[in-house]
């Protein structure tokens, strides 16, 4: 098919028209912005849809507490103190846990560490990793792993030798790592800091690649963006979670953002 | 809608949870945005929402980048980002919160004092004319006459056949040039 001449390289009117009228410049840092979502939006895509399958009861506690805490302003937050609580009993003997860092240096969006806004039940509990808790002795995950994972049938190899535990532990860490990301974003949310707020939750869709929390971090994007007043965004995303977690407990509070 | 059913330039699906390759969306945003830019606005997205807009456009792509072929990651960035911004025009229809002057929004560029009046003019005269042509004839005018696409790649971003691209081009056209002669005119006249 013969492609005909772009009315730009003709005459007339709408060459004089186009030549003039059709400048359209990019706003300066737009650019920017969009590559550094880039980061965001593949941490974003990276999110686990398992979350339920690949938690602890641990885990669904804390998913459990955030889901409340994001739809009801921290109802439950005494399940996910006690938990916390438990991981510091004192008859837990710590090992040594790595660290699991944030991936990439200190962009933006970085998670800012917790602030006076977290509960007090979180700003409490110790500084990870420093002194990571032993979650082989806490009673919620012993639960979870069922009577074999009992101290008191524990093998007495320190938990320093077992690859399998310092796995464990060091996924722990990382679950309560990401619980405290959520929470700073989850109180920014709540005190209408929409900025921090989506600040924090990039950090935490670009720095987990195994994002426990995910349909959480999305409910609150959702919620942040709103605030901010994007909501086509909000709404784009909204419909986004429907898709992907239909039968998760925010739902009916995600669905409801921007109506 | 996030997931679209794109089929042009996509492979075989896989619902894959696999870390996307950042440097390669990173390389696409950045090859393909100042004209994916422009292509939203002049599909009416109102300047304030052109980052939103592309930040959906980025989220489809992390999402199929897989499974875009890597000679169609244009096609397959400007067809989502059609679908993002008839999307978000539709949305603001059914809220009835849809502003047609937004449609036609000046670029907040010529605020600057530089810009001469003559070119304040055409640019609001040129952006009345083109909003007067219907949004699927407006997509393939904009991309073949003004970020020199091929009728063959438009037909694909589109996902179009080549006989539609060619007649809503031929409309839009000729729409554009009547449109055009009489704006025109009428600046000239008075």
């Amino acid at each position: 098919m013969k492609e005909p001449q772009r009315l730009l390289s003709g005459a007339g009117p709408a060459q004089e028209l186009m030549t003039t009228g059709s400048v359209l410049r990019v706003p300066s840092g737009a650019r920017q912005r969009a590559l550094q979502f880039t980061g965001v939006a593949v941490g974003m895509s990276a999110t686990s849809t398992a979350v339920a399958a690949s938690a602890s009861t641990l885990a669904k506690s804390l998913v459990l507490w955030v889901s409340l805490g994001a739809v009801g302003g921290g109802v439950a937050s005494l399940t996910v103190s006690e938990v916390v609580s438990r991981l510091d009993a004192p008859h837990a003997a710590p090992p040594p846990a790595p660290a699991v860092p944030l991936k990439g240096g200190p962009v933006v969006g970085q998670p800012p560490a917790p602030t006076a806004e977290v509960p007090a039940a979180f700003a409490a509990a110790p500084a990870l990793p420093a002194e990571a808790p032993a979650v082989a002795d806490a009673p919620a995950v012993r639960a979870a792993r069922g009577s074999k994972s009992r101290p008191e049938d524990a093998p007495a190899t320190p938990p320093t030798a077992s690859v399998g535990a310092f796995a464990e532990t060091a996924t722990h860490t990382s679950l309560l790592e990401e619980q405290r990301v959520i929470e700073t974003a989850r109180a920014a949310v709540a005190r209408g800091d929409a900025t921090s707020a989506l600040a924090t939750l990039d950090g935490y869709d670009r720095g987990y690649a195994k994002k426990q929390f995910g349909p959480e971090a999305l409910a609150l994007r959702v919620q942040a963006l709103a605030a901010a007043g994007r909501l086509e965004l909000a709404r784009s995303l909204a419909r986004d979670f429907e898709q992907r977690y239909p039968h998760h407990p925010l739902l009916a509070r995600v669905q409801s953002v921007g109506h | 809608m996030l997931e679209h059913g794109l089929s042009l330039g996509v492979s075989a699906p896989a619902a894959s949870l696999a870390r996307v390759d950042e440097a390669r969306l990173r390389r696409i945003v950045d090859t393909h945005f100042d004209s994916l830019w422009r292509f939203l606005r002049r599909l009416g997205v109102a300047e304030a929402d052109v980052d939103d807009a592309i930040q959906e456009v980025i989220l489809v792509l992390a999402r199929r980048l897989e499974q875009v072929e890597p000679q169609s990651e244009r096609s397959f960035t400007f067809s989502t980002a059609f679908r993002v911004a008839s999307d978000m025009r539709k949305r603001a229809k059914r809220r009835r919160e849809v502003d047609e002057a937004a449609l036609v929004e000046l670029p907040s560029s010529l605020r600057d004092p530089e810009v001469s009046a003559h070119e304040r003019r055409m640019v609001a005269l040129f952006a009345q004319v083109l909003a007067q042509l219907s949004l699927e004839q407006r997509a393939v005018f904009v991309l073949y006459e003004l970020e020199e696409f091929t009728m063959a790649e438009i037909a694909s971003s589109l996902e179009l056949p080549m006989g539609t691209v060619a007649s809503r081009l031929r409309r839009g056209r000729e729409t554009f040039e009547r449109l055009a002669a009489e704006a025109l005119a009428e600046g000239t006249r008075s």
